[in-house]
């Protein structure tokens, strides 16, 4: 993947990192038939608020109200009862949509366009000169590597390609506000790593990211704070470190040392002296993601196969 | 205004008169029926509106706590109070009218007889729908500030390249290009009807297949968009919904008028290089401008003109009573007179003014063989009178009587034509006494012929201020500059008039600007059908769009029969009575028993009326946009004619524009 132009703008915090830009209150939606029969309640009093400079994770199983969350602050649904404001505009309001990008879970794009012709029509619909969209659009192709399949028309993209001109098409208009559903959908794993470094960047200017995921791992990774809906109630809203931290439990990492059972045997009669109880020791493990990264850029450095089989015939 | 393609007659043939800004009164009853149609649907859509606004308010949050339902704002809630007052006031009056008798005093309404009460009924229908249009459409005007037409260009090219891309649009261009192809190959007609037949047959084959495709792209576009999400990433975008419907109606008009355009300028190139034959280019490759006047039938008795009341023209029992007949002897008294009110400016300077006409003729006997039928045509000014005493011209100082006069000095001048030696003469003549006869014109059927009327005749019309003579102290009368009297002269014999038969040839415009401008009227009919398929697909799914929009396009052209149910004008009944009949055997004149069970289905077909007189209301008057019959016929079209048409086509598509701003305002999109 390009070098990206983002990470090279200067990095700059918004001045007023913090405030909230996103504010629900007591929103509600139901289903109902055509004879106006209650259906299904997909979204119950939720009270959230979303402020500038962070990335909110939104998360829940299938079904919980999480895409209806997103709907009603896009204005593609309305509300039962409650309200949902966005840079203290009703959602409905489109104008706020001046300053909202959105990534779609589907890359619902023309497929008839090629890349070109799609960030045009979208850079048209916020009024870009013809210049700035032009530029813009030139960009983001980089950005989202696809410099060489710009002239070729959505219909011939694969998935993880389609995926990619929708985050273009989502940053066209340099939002302030980024809603992504599973954005690293579709996505092979080098993909992933950059959709994740390229949202901790949007945070890092300033912008505010809501993203819906259900690879819980990706969300941890990059998300300030989450909220886990169930069935359209909120059930955990807060910080990730907070959440996910084992209060009961101490971890310790220690460079330079190799377990040995001398080690082992001062480590457990200091923390039974502190009261605690040694659940278990060892080498910690790296993720397979950080290995995969890491073979990857000893790959690039040096090309060739490096794993090679034992002389024993064992691997 | 209903003009038929009728091959038969070089003339246009108009069943209602056709819409001129000269006759205002008809405006007038068509903007003030616009305004009851129109805003009767306003009055429904807004009472929906409030309603769904109340139940499902969206609140704007303003400073100090209140807050303001966005949807249904206190001017509509006002519009709304004020029109269902003006409704109930002439729901009122209904009943007041419904008693009156024919004694009720009456007076001139916009050319109608109505009493006080029928007038105050139609003024509060229209005051009430007035007011709902306000408050119905106020907040769609307001919010057509708010468009930019940036993005609606923006979306426009994406429906254009989306159409173009999928093809259809090639096929069915394919299959329109045999429609080009000269009528001739394909089938065999007179000569003189070649034009005619090649201007028809491409006329109904752009008809149909650019309407189609039209139709299709408009139905499916805005249904396909939601149903494949690809809309969501377009109302994530500052665009106001109806951008959206905006961008699509003038993305796929845009298509349509370009192969529109193609095809025209395509037919019409065609045309000029095909050949086409010298009879059917002196008929119908012309772009005749006419001046018709007001037709009356009359007997004369002497030199007298009796009550036209007493004579209407003859029925010779054709089917079709557009015409009406005089017979035809050498005494017959029965004319056929065509008055003009006025005469332009230019005939006086002109030299000559062609006179052509066209009429129908009905034998009673079989007549001569290859023969005509002959005709006498009197031109008379106001200032005839041929008893009136004049100066001598040739005897100063000797008084002479105008028909003396006019005998003497026309001897010898018999149907001079217009290259003739003796045509100043006839000039002179016909200016000096305001007369000008042509005798024994040879007419035959299914041709349009010409006389040259002098420039003479009309410099004496213009000449003065039309009244008779005042009769018994009574004041003068205002009476027409000009009249041109018919008679047939052949035994046996009768000739068929109708008003638009008999014309002055004003000037001949061009044939191929004249093709274009028959072109707008298909254009007008495009512009209907995108319209009504696009704001049905702001609500219903593709196929229902385009059924929908399909049946009241087509119903347009049946909107005569339509007017007629709904009426109860025609034979037999409504649908439940008819059904009656067909059980029962009775044929439709027949008068059914007034048995419990025939009032209760004529009660049910009342009721089905009075739904269809509502629902013709929406269908449009496709017929009116027919103008490339007065191509084919070789008549111009004039610039007026077409703005006329332009403002009802306008005070059709509005409403549906409106209601496709509220339908897609109220849509959940990801519903």
């Amino acid at each position: 993947m390009a070098e990206t132009a983002v990470a090279d703008r200067p990095v700059a915090t918004h001045p007023n990192v913090g405030e909230v830009i996103v504010e629900t209150h007591n929103l509600t939606k139901v289903y109902r038939d055509f004879w106006g029969r209650k259906k299904k309640v997909a979204l119950n009093a939720l009270d959230l608020q979303i402020k500038r400079g962070e990335i909110f994770g939104l998360l829940g199983p299938n079904g919980s109200g999480k895409t209806t969350t997103i709907k009603l602050l896009l204005g593609l649904l309305f509300p039962i009862s409650g309200e949902a404001t966005v840079f203290g505009m009703p959602a409905a309001d489109v104008r706020k949509n001046e300053r909202i990008g959105y990534l779609p879970e589907e890359s619902y794009l023309y497929r008839f366009l090629n890349a070109e012709e799609t960030l045009d029509f979208y850079g048209r619909l916020f009024d870009m000169p013809s210049e700035v969209r032009e530029k813009r659009a030139a960009e983001l192709i980089r950005l989202v590597g696809l410099e060489q399949d710009r002239r070729r028309t959505l219909r011939e993209y694969s998935k993880g390609m389609r995926q990619r001109i929708g985050l273009a098409q989502a940053l066209i208009n340099d939002p302030e506000f980024i809603i992504l559903d599973e954005p690293t959908s579709g996505l092979d794993p080098n993909g992933t790593i950059w959709m994740k470094d390229l949202i901790r960047q949007l945070r890092d200017q300033g912008k505010t990211v809501l993203m819906c995921s259900h690879r819980l791992d990706d969300v941890q990774a990059v998300c300030d704070r989450i909220a886990i809906l169930y069935n359209g109630d909120l059930q955990e809203l807060g910080e990730v470190d907070t959440l996910v931290e084992d209060a009961v439990r101490v971890e310790v990492r220690a460079v330079n040392l190799r377990l040995t059972d001398a080690l082992r045997t001062d480590l457990e009669s200091v923390i039974e002296k502190h009261g605690g109880k040694v659940e278990s020791f060892g080498h910690p493990m790296t993720t397979l993601e950080d290995l995969f990264k890491k073979v990857v850029e000893e790959s690039k450095a040096r090309p060739g196969r490096r794993w090679l089989p034992a002389a024993d015939g064992k691997s | 205004m209903w003009a038929s393609f009728s091959p038969v007659l070089g003339v246009m043939k108009f069943e209602t008169a056709p819409l001129t800004f000269e006759n205002w009164r008809r405006l007038s009853w068509m903007g003030i029926d616009w305004l009851q149609d129109a805003g009767g649907f306003a009055m429904v859509g807004l009472v929906l509106w409030i309603l769904n606004g109340l139940r499902n308010p969206i609140y704007d949050h303003l400073p100090g706590g209140k807050k303001r339902n966005r949807l249904v704002g206190p001017g509509m809630l006002l519009a709304a109070g004020i029109a269902l007052t003006l409704y109930l006031v002439a729901f009122g009056l209904t009943f007041i009218v419904a008693d009156e008798t024919p004694a009720t005093r009456r007076s001139d309404f916009l050319g109608h007889p109505l009493s006080r009460m029928a007038i105050g009924l139609e003024l509060a229908l229209a005051a009430a729908g007035l007011v709902a249009l306000i408050g119905f459409g106020g907040p769609f005007v307001r919010d057509c500030f708010r468009l930019r037409w940036g993005r609606i260009y923006a979306l426009a090219k994406l429906s254009f390249k989306e159409a173009v891309r999928r093809r259809v649009v090639w096929v069915f261009l394919a299959i329109l290009l045999v429609y080009l192809f000269p009528a001739r190959w394909f089938f065999q007609e007179k000569p003189e009807d070649e034009l005619k037949s090649i201007v028809g047959v491409t006329t109904r084959g752009m008809n149909v297949l650019l309407v189609s495709v039209g139709l299709l792209l408009a139905a499916f576009s805005i249904p396909n968009d939601i149903k494949n999400l690809t809309i969501h990433t377009i109302v994530t975008k500052p665009v106001e919904r109806f951008e959206i419907v905006l961008g699509r109606f003038f993305g796929y008009l845009g298509l349509v008028t370009a192969a529109l355009l193609g095809m025209t300028g395509l037919g019409l190139l065609l045309i000029n290089l095909g050949n086409v034959s010298k009879e059917a280019s002196e008929e119908s490759m012309k772009a005749r401008v006419a001046r018709y006047g007001e037709l009356d039938f009359v007997k004369v008795a002497g030199r007298q003109k009796a009550s036209s009341g007493d004579f209407t023209g003859v029925d010779v029992g054709r089917e079709d009573t557009y015409r009406r007949y005089i017979a035809g002897h050498p005494q017959s008294p029965q004319r056929a007179v065509w008055t003009f009110a006025s005469v332009p400016a230019g005939y006086e300077k002109a030299g000559h003014v062609p006179l052509e006409f066209a009429f129908d003729i009905y034998r009673t006997t079989k007549g001569e063989e290859g023969a005509g039928v002959q005709v006498t045509f009197e031109l008379l000014t106001h200032q005839w009178d041929p008893t009136k005493k004049i100066a001598d011209p040739l005897n100063p100082g000797v008084q002479i009587s105008m028909e003396d006069g006019y005998n003497r000095d026309s001897q010898g001048l018999a149907n001079v034509k217009k290259e003739d030696a003796n045509w100043a003469k006839v000039d002179a003549v016909a200016e000096r006494y305001g007369r000008f006869v042509y005798r024994n014109f040879q007419i035959f059927d299914y041709h349009t012929a010409s006389i040259d009327v002098p420039s003479g005749l009309f410099k004496n019309a213009a000449a003065g201020t039309p009244t008779s003579p005042a009769e018994s102290g009574a004041a003068p009368r205002s009476v027409s500059r000009l009249q041109v009297q018919a008679k047939c002269e052949t035994p046996s014999q009768f000739i068929g008039a109708a008003r638009y038969d008999l014309y002055f040839l004003e000037s001949e415009g061009n044939f191929s600007v004249n093709y274009f401008k028959g072109s707008i009227g298909l254009w007008f009919r495009l512009v209907i059908a995108l319209a009504i398929a696009v704001a049905c697909s702001t609500y219903l799914a593709g196929v229902l769009s385009f059924l929908t929009a399909m049946f009241l396009f087509i119903g347009g052209f049946f909107l005569d029969f339509i007017q007629e149910l709904a009426r109860g004008m025609n034979i037999g009944g409504g649908p439940l009575e008819s059904l009656a009949r067909l059980i029962k055997n009775n044929t439709a004149t027949v008068e059914l028993d007034p048995t419990p069970t025939v009032r209760a289905l004529q009660m049910f077909d009342g009721a089905y009326r009075w739904l269809l007189r509502r629902v013709m209301n929406v269908i449009p008057d496709v017929d009116r946009y027919g103008l490339t019959d007065y191509v084919a016929q070789g008549f111009s079209i004039g610039p007026d004619f077409l703005l006329l048409n332009l403002i009802t086509l306008v005070g059709y598509v509005l409403p549906w524009l409106v209601a496709a701003y509220y339908l897609m305002k109220a849509r959940e999109i990801a519903a």
